[in-house]
């Protein structure tokens, strides 16, 4: 369980050509001093998600896992190097920036979910190197990829588990009210432990600007436990009752305007999402659902289009590709894969077509 | 006090005298297998349809003990056995509340799973439980099915509860796992 991402070895961050963006992510052993004694050793953070590289900065962007155990009370401190996101130089593996997306995790909130390169407007026409991120924890966070700072950080699903991130300072602000202690049971925290959204990837479309995001509606009862570190065993201490949050429905299906900071459709779905998303040049966007449908929307008005009965849930990655026929639409194969069957028989698409509107727009 | 309760007092203390001793009896701290012990518990797979070996004499200390079925309970937790297998749903390990059991659902066959370890994950617990501590664990993994009485489980979970109390779990009957699950 010794992790990499703990320890003294993160020394080395600390005399990067640029410091860490925010004052709690500088200082020297903080891997170690913001745990209890040894905890580090023990404490999870590892990296199970998503790996992006930007060619011109020459860095690679990834996010660290919870903490171990779930139960807070049992690691005092931040908790660091979990629950946050990385910049490391590719040639050295230097860490050139951290920052602590959800300092002293209390829900099992990661931060592995994937990192979206992108050219950001600012200021006087400039284009910024920035950083798409649908976080574990609710938020929507643009980031300055070269230095990690936060240009805007807004909820995309809903949240009563924090209160927001404060952008001067760059922390989480946490809700106390909704803290788990040993002993004592709280009711209706949301998001619930796989967050407002998992591993699974959004899309982002440079034809339309959004950003689809395929995620959930979990809410959940959490009572506290301590755990006992076992190897071999799950290192927990909680025990979760989880369930559909506002509305009813488990999954959604958000499109995300990164730049006006707001929503422009979401589609609710009974079931959790674990798919991820595709869009294609020609206006669709795809993903499935874990009763089998595989969907394809309309990507500025998300209308269902078409669909298709696979033979099982689907947590497969939808792929897009040129037939070799010469065709010049794009059929679409995914994998449909939850649990032991699979099927990787292809879907053609090659009969959807977008409606005028959107395909004038390209 | 209605003339019900009465009888029903009266029948349940006859039901106790009958056959409650079993339910009460209380069991001093067994000792801990030497390094080098030998299986403690028998060979209890067998293949394909063949006969089950017979059943452990142990089994009669455990069975329908309240004061091991509640100890097996808090081990239950304290070993982390909640972290695959849940309040008996089943996560990333099997679940414990319905009857099937691909390695058998007798205590004796649950002992010897706990005590051995089994593919995908199980781990053994030799030299790490005391054979009374798996008997224990065992009694109460049963009780997640319904399967001991109703007198000697526990009424209320020690955690947050999302299922009815064990008192009104259903006994569900014991079946070979089928090959047409995974």
């Amino acid at each position: 369980m010794e992790s990499l991402q703990h320890g003294p070895r993160q020394r080395r961050a600390d005399r990067s050509r640029i410091p860490p963006p925010y004052p709690q992510d500088q200082g020297t052993d903080l891997g170690v001093k913001s745990w209890g004694p040894e905890q580090w050793k023990i404490g999870g953070g590892t990296v199970w998600g998503w790996l992006s590289y930007d060619p011109v900065l020459k860095l690679v962007y990834y996010g660290t896992s919870n903490p171990g155990p779930w139960n807070a009370e049992q690691r005092p401190g931040d908790n660091k190097w979990t629950a946050g996101v990385f910049a490391r130089d590719v040639s050295t593996g230097q860490a050139r920036w951290y920052y602590h997306s959800t300092p002293h995790d209390l829900f099992d909130h990661d931060d592995i979910n994937e990192t979206i390169l992108v050219d950001w407007p600012g200021p006087n026409g400039q284009r910024i190197p920035a950083m798409l991120r649908p976080s574990r924890n609710g938020y929507f966070y643009v980031q300055d990829r070269r230095n990690g700072r936060i240009l805007s950080a807004d909820a995309y699903s809903f949240i009563n588990a924090y209160k927001g991130v404060d952008l001067k300072t760059g922390r989480l602000i946490p809700a106390p009210e909704k803290e788990p202690k040993e002993g004592r049971v709280v009711r209706n925290i949301c998001p619930g432990p796989p967050g407002a959204k998992d591993w699974n990837p959004s899309a982002f479309s440079p034809v339309t600007g959004l950003i689809y995001i395929p995620h959930l509606n979990i809410c959940m009862d959490m009572g506290a436990k301590n755990a006992n570190y076992i190897p071999g065993t799950p290192f927990v201490g909680a025990d979760v009752k989880m369930y559909a949050g506002p509305g009813g429905n488990r999954g959604v299906f958000t499109a995300w305007d990164p730049v006006a900071r707001r929503k422009v459709f979401e589609i609710k779905e009974d079931l959790p999402l674990w798919s991820p998303a595709l869009a294609t040049a020609g206006g669709l966007v795809f993903y499935g659902t874990m009763d089998g449908w595989f969907k394809a929307i309309d990507a500025r008005s998300g209308k269902l289009l078409w669909q298709f009965k696979t033979g099982s849930g689907i947590i497969g990655q939808p792929i897009s590709y040129r037939a070799p026929t010469g065709d010049s639409t794009s059929p679409c194969r995914r994998a449909s894969a939850a649990g032991p069957e699979r099927s990787s028989r292809p879907i053609s698409t090659n009969a959807i077509r977008p409606p005028r509107s959107a395909s004038s727009t390209q | 006090m209605s003339l019900r309760f009465r009888n029903s007092t009266a029948l349940l203390a006859l039901a106790a005298a009958l056959w409650g001793c079993n339910r009460e009896e209380r069991q001093t701290r067994g000792k801990p297998l030497g390094e080098t012990a030998t299986a403690a518990m028998p060979d209890t797979v067998y293949p394909g349809t063949g006969n089950a070996p017979a059943p452990d004499p142990r089994a009669a200390q455990y069975e329908g003990n309240a004061s091991a079925i509640a100890q097996g309970q808090m081990l239950y937790n304290q070993m982390n056995c909640v972290g695959c297998h849940f309040h008996g749903g089943g996560g990333m390990g099997v679940a414990l509340m319905d009857g099937k059991w691909r390695y058998g659902g007798r205590i004796d066959q649950i002992v010897a799973s706990i005590d051995q370890g089994r593919p995908n994950g199980m781990p053994a617990w030799r030299h790490r439980l005391t054979e009374q501590q798996m008997w224990q664990l065992a009694a109460y993994v049963r009780t997640l099915s319904g399967q001991e009485r109703k007198d000697a489980v526990s009424a209320r979970a020690d955690e947050v509860s999302n299922t009815p109390p064990q008192t009104q779990t259903k006994r569900e009957p014991l079946m070979p796992a089928d090959s047409d699950e995974q």
